[in-house]
């Protein structure tokens, strides 16, 4: 593949940038109505599973129980008026939801449905999952700051915080998972389990990983930098709208993803008997965000510092000691 | 060494309530739901239920029993109530013509329902008192009594 050696380079060259382009356009197209789709049936699921576990009905009203009330909150959040303050930073504040919301898209890229349909199965697949979901904090952050609100801001912080805490035990526990099957590809760490699940083998690593990651997406029991309630809805009370839509597009969308990840690297991700791969996947994914969101009515919200007391002296430590023991059987089995 | 302990105890006990409270919860998705969709769904109140007041009929007189005395008139804590009354004759007991009673102001209190000397009075199961303006909460509970009678008879 040199251009001086072989004339057809720069054709074949634009031939595959322009298959690739394709493959990638189709693939976020793909992704968004996905990821729109799967917002609104979790808005629904919200509702109705919050209701039930408190032994009422939810949305009886509109459409036959409630399923169309989603639609109508999305028409709704469309048609409100985008309010702003008028001591805000306007720069800061228009992009504080982008900047929330293009991570999980990002993430999307490397999440296998099938063996094959992954939009680029690109060899650091688990890192870019990680590394942008850490993004997600300058978004809530900047979101905090450039509301002029002190409740906002405090929540904000305490945001920051947390995903800081928590992003170590979410990291060690993956580590103990991939260094058993040395990949970072996640179609390979899927085909890995073909015998037997991780989480049979990793049971510590896996509750390590899923409530670290209920503390990452600010869902209750951790849910202070929105405590609704006692911020009003801490960094993005000031957002209306539109706005406010994209931050709360960002939250479902990341408790999919990190439901997705748990999937991959515990509990086997498209494998399963009968049903095509893809139906076990999306079956095992809203599995988890049902335990998500059942957690929400079950506990209480932690104090902001028993949350940092669990994430420095529980999670990390038990990390540290699973990485420890799984290191050490590793080098013993080999 | 007591702290190291307190900690392995605090993982356990914590480890255990998340069991414990999942336990109650996802039992709950299972359950039929407690509560009443009130509009399409009504419920029964009890006989002993304080609605509104409403003029009662006591067997075998044919109009409502009250003598327009105006006990309960006296009695209102809130200042409710207004009679009028007519006398046939000298020698007779009154009887009642207009009983007007304020509902947004009434308190439920039951004193003009104790206080009637005849029992003309009592409470009515009703409930749904909501109105669009301030003068319907107004009524006259004979003219209720009559169209109450006109439905029975």
């Amino acid at each position: 593949m040199n251009p001086a050696t072989n004339p057809g380079f720069w054709s074949q060259a634009s031939l595959w940038i322009g298959q690739e382009l394709l493959v990638a356009i189709i693939g976020v197209a793909v992704v968004m109505g996905f990821i729109t789709v799967s917002a609104i049936a979790l808005i629904y699921s919200e509702m109705k599973v919050a209701a039930h576990v408190q032994l009422r009905p939810a949305m009886l009203e509109v459409g036959w129980h409630g399923l169309l009330q989603p639609i109508m909150d999305v028409v709704k959040l469309l048609a409100k008026e985008l309010t702003t303050a008028s001591a805000i930073n306007k720069p800061l504040f228009v992009m504080a939801p982008i900047i929330a919301f293009v991570p999980c898209l990002i993430a999307f890229i490397v999440i296998p449905f099938n063996e094959k349909l992954i939009i680029r199965d690109l060899n650091l697949g688990l890192l870019l999952i990680f590394s942008f979901s850490a993004l997600n904090v300058i978004g809530i952050l900047m979101g905090g700051w450039a509301s002029a609100n002190k409740y906002s801001l405090l929540g904000a912080l305490r945001s920051v915080s947390q995903n800081v805490a928590y992003e170590v035990p979410i990291l060690l526990s993956v580590m103990s998972v991939v260094i058993m099957t040395n990949t970072l590809k996640t179609t390979e760490l899927v085909m890995a389990q073909d015998k037997i699940w991780f989480i049979v083998i990793q049971p510590i690593a896996a509750i390590i990983y899923f409530v670290s990651s209920i503390a990452e997406t600010n869902r209750l029991p951790f849910d202070i930098p929105e405590a609704e309630g006692e911020l009003i809805a801490g960094f993005h009370s000031e957002y209306s709208g539109m706005r406010f839509g994209l931050f709360f597009l960002a939250e479902y969308t990341n408790m999919f993803i990190v439901a997705a990840v748990f999937s991959i690297l515990f509990l086997g991700g498209w494998h399963g008997p009968f049903l095509p791969g893809v139906v076990w996947f999306l079956i095992k994914v809203y599995f988890m965000v049902f335990i998500v969101l059942v957690a929400r009515w079950t506990f209480p919200r932690v104090r902001f510092d028993q949350l940092m007391t669990l994430a420095w002296k529980v999670m990390i430590p038990w990390a540290l000691v699973n990485l420890l023991v799984t290191g050490l059987v590793i080098k013993l089995v080999n | 060494m007591k702290a190291l302990i307190k900690y392995f105890k605090d993982i356990i006990v914590g480890a255990w309530s998340i069991v414990l409270g999942f336990m109650v919860t996802i039992p709950n998705l299972f359950r039929p739901v407690i509560t009443v969709q009130y509009p399409r769904v009504k419920l029964k109140m009890d006989p002993a239920y304080r609605g509104h007041i409403e003029l009662a009929k006591l067997p075998g007189g044919d109009g409502s029993f009250c003598l327009a005395c105006g006990t309960c008139e006296r009695a209102c804590p809130s200042g409710v109530i207004k009679i009028q009354g007519v006398k046939s004759s000298a020698g007779e007991p009154k009887t009642g013509t207009l009983f007007l009673i304020d509902f947004s102001r009434c308190s439920l209190c039951g004193l003009c329902v104790d206080v009637c000397p005849v029992d003309a009075i009592r409470h009515s199961m009703e409930y749904e008192l909501a109105h669009y303006s301030r003068w319907d909460s107004v009524i006259d509970l004979q003219a209720r009594y009559r169209m109450q009678q006109e439905g029975r008879g």
